[in-house]
């Protein structure tokens, strides 16, 4: 079974979006059941705050799809939503054969983090 | 009637003494060899015969939330130990889904606490929808020390690992350390499975689930050690293995960047995997040493640990497995020395009683021999026939009724399998003491030493009369 096939028997996305070419243009609103929205730093994804449903004026336009997270501009500000939260127009692009990293990084090293290759 | 009763005291001493030397055999060797070959022999058990013996029935009950080196490229900038508010978004993201529970496999000691207030916010929801959440923790009095705020919002739970000093496989898990129960006792308690009566101190011996989990199909291994069963029966556990971990698994990168065919999709499949589920979240990092080296010789992850040992309380209950016994309720309580008793005793009388029959029949031989009437190569062959015939029933015997006894052990008594090879060497250990005739000359020393003591005795009683 090749990886693309069994990313959608599985489930979610189980193939990373490096190389995918999804587009998305519009947050039409919240997804089902969401009553607030955090919004988060687009740079460093730090907590910014928490906006009730009735303070987000809806479309929002995307500035840029981070994995996971849209980078939108709220009150002058770019701020990061997360994708699970939202409705969008997104059209995924699953005809490629992703990148998939999907190992359980079990890379023993006798080092600790901080000077292994990746890292801090 | 005499003859009869003679040797039925005969029988009973010789396996007296063998049990006593088999049962000094199975608790005793040197430099703990045995000790060491019934943990191998428990893995290969728990390797060959898991497909049959450990169902997958509980396994869609949890889930394995992952935590990898992608997720933290891209949304830490490498940085580890991750932000508290990095935290809060996975969880946030998967209330969404509502999980039952959520463990977290992280300890988290920075008493800087960056994003602190978000992480607390996103613990507040759990606890308004009344979904418990599980930390790791040292000590709940650490934990509350630097996370006064988590007070009422987390359940503390023990996280420590037992590794075995001689192979260092993660084969016991405990249920509690430093008078904290560990995590997955506490969430089998709270979830009212049947461990509410479980003697606490009964460390678990975990039974690694070896069915494939179709579930998991997507995950990439490294090769590991050979499929090939023939191979595998020669070499045992000559290298790692590279299974796909049992549990269900969901990396983080997967869940906070949801794709399939449309966002809708994503959504019911993000449901299916996660509502309703114990959620397991703990990580595998480069550099970050979480990791277990389990009875299957697979390296994984620490947080598998703690599922595949909550799986274990699911399937079994208290009857979980251990090294400490579990006597079932109908039957009375008895400790395990008295256990290898009942085993091993019929095995002596048996091995007694076809001792003295062989010798019996080698007498015989040796007197049709000396009497060099009916001399003939076909009555020799018939003698050496016979006794290959007894001897190979005798160890078809022993060999059921060991594997029997052992079946018993595991599924009655709740034991691990780890005695079985034990009782193979009592087996062997009966065969040599057979060959010099140890028993009889230990029977014949403390016959003889009997009957000086009578005799001196006597003389006593003589010289003062």
């Amino acid at each position: 079974m090749n990886i693309k096939v069994s990313c959608l028997i599985v489930g979610l996305s189980l193939c990373s979006a490096i190389v995918s070419a999804d587009n998305v243009s519009t947050v039409n609103g919240l997804a089902e059941g969401v009553t607030s929205l955090d919004l988060f730093d687009a740079t460093n994804g730090s907590y910014v705050k928490t906006l009730e449903a009735v303070d987000v004026n809806f479309p929002l336009a995307v500035l840029e799809d981070q994995e996971g997270g849209y980078v939108v501009m709220i009150d002058g500000k770019k701020v990061t939503i997360a994708n699970s939260f939202v409705v969008t127009d997104k059209v995924f692009d699953v005809s490629g054969e992703p990148d998939c990293n999907n190992s359980l990084g079990n890379n023993s090293t006798a080092s600790t983090r901080g000077i292994t290759p990746k890292g801090c | 009637m005499r003859l009869g009763s003679t040797r039925f005291f005969r029988v009973l001493i010789q396996s007296m003494i063998l049990t006593m030397l088999a049962l000094l055999v199975l608790n005793y060797s040197p430099f703990g060899s045995s000790d060491r070959a019934d943990k191998y022999s428990q893995d290969l058990f728990n390797q060959f015969l898991g497909d049959w013996l450990y169902p997958d029935t509980h396994r869609d009950e949890s889930l394995v939330l992952l935590l990898t080196d992608e997720v933290v490229e891209t949304y830490q900038q490498g940085q580890w130990p991750a932000r508290y508010d990095f935290h809060g978004r996975v969880l946030d993201t998967l209330l969404v889904d509502r999980p039952k529970a959520v463990f977290i496999d992280f300890i988290f000691l920075n008493k800087n606490k960056p994003g602190s207030a978000y992480l607390v916010k996103v613990l507040q929801r759990y606890a308004a929808l009344n979904i418990p959440v599980y930390m790791a923790a040292v000590t709940p009095e650490r934990l509350y020390s630097i996370w006064p705020e988590l007070k009422g919002l987390v359940i503390p739970v023990s996280v420590d690992i037992s590794f075995d000093s001689s192979d260092f496989v993660a084969r016991h898990y405990n249920a509690e350390a430093r008078n904290l129960t560990s995590a997955a006792f506490r969430i089998a308690k709270d979830l009212n499975i049947d461990v509410l009566n479980a003697n606490l101190n009964r460390p678990m011996d975990i039974f690694w689930g070896t069915k494939n989990n179709p579930e998991n199909s997507w995950i990439n291994v490294l090769p590991g050690a050979s499929d090939n069963l023939s191979d595998q029966l020669l070499e045992g556990f000559s290298n790692l293995n590279a299974h796909r971990p049992y549990s269900t698994t969901l990396f983080v990168k997967h869940l906070l960047n949801q794709r399939s065919t449309s966002e809708v999709q994503a959504r019911v499949e993000a449901e299916k995997l996660i509502k309703n589920k114990i959620v397991f979240y703990g990580a595998s990092l480069t550099g970050v040493q979480d990791q277990i080296f389990t009875p299957l010789r697979d390296i994984l992850p620490g947080v598998y640990y703690h599922a595949m040992a909550f799986d274990n309380l699911l399937t079994w209950g208290e009857d979980y497995k251990s090294q400490d016994i579990m006597t079932p309720h109908y039957l009375p309580s008895m400790p395990r020395w008295l256990i290898s008793f009942f085993v091993i005793f019929p095995v002596t009388v048996l091995l007694c009683v076809y001792h003295i029959s062989s010798k019996k029949l080698q007498i015989t031989n040796m007197q049709s021999e000396s009497a060099k009437l009916n001399i003939t190569h076909e009555k020799d062959d018939f003698f050496i026939g016979r006794d290959i015939i007894n001897k190979g029933l005798l160890i078809i015997t022993l060999l059921i009724w060991f594997l029997l006894c052992s079946w018993v052990e595991f599924s009655v008594f709740n034991l691990s399998v780890s005695s079985w090879i034990g009782y193979l060497e009592v087996i062997s250990a009966g065969f040599i003491i057979e060959k010099i005739d140890a028993i009889e000359k230990v029977e014949g020393f403390f016959r003889r030493l009997f009957l000086k003591v009578k005799k001196h005795y006597r003389k006593v009683l003589m010289d003062e009369y």
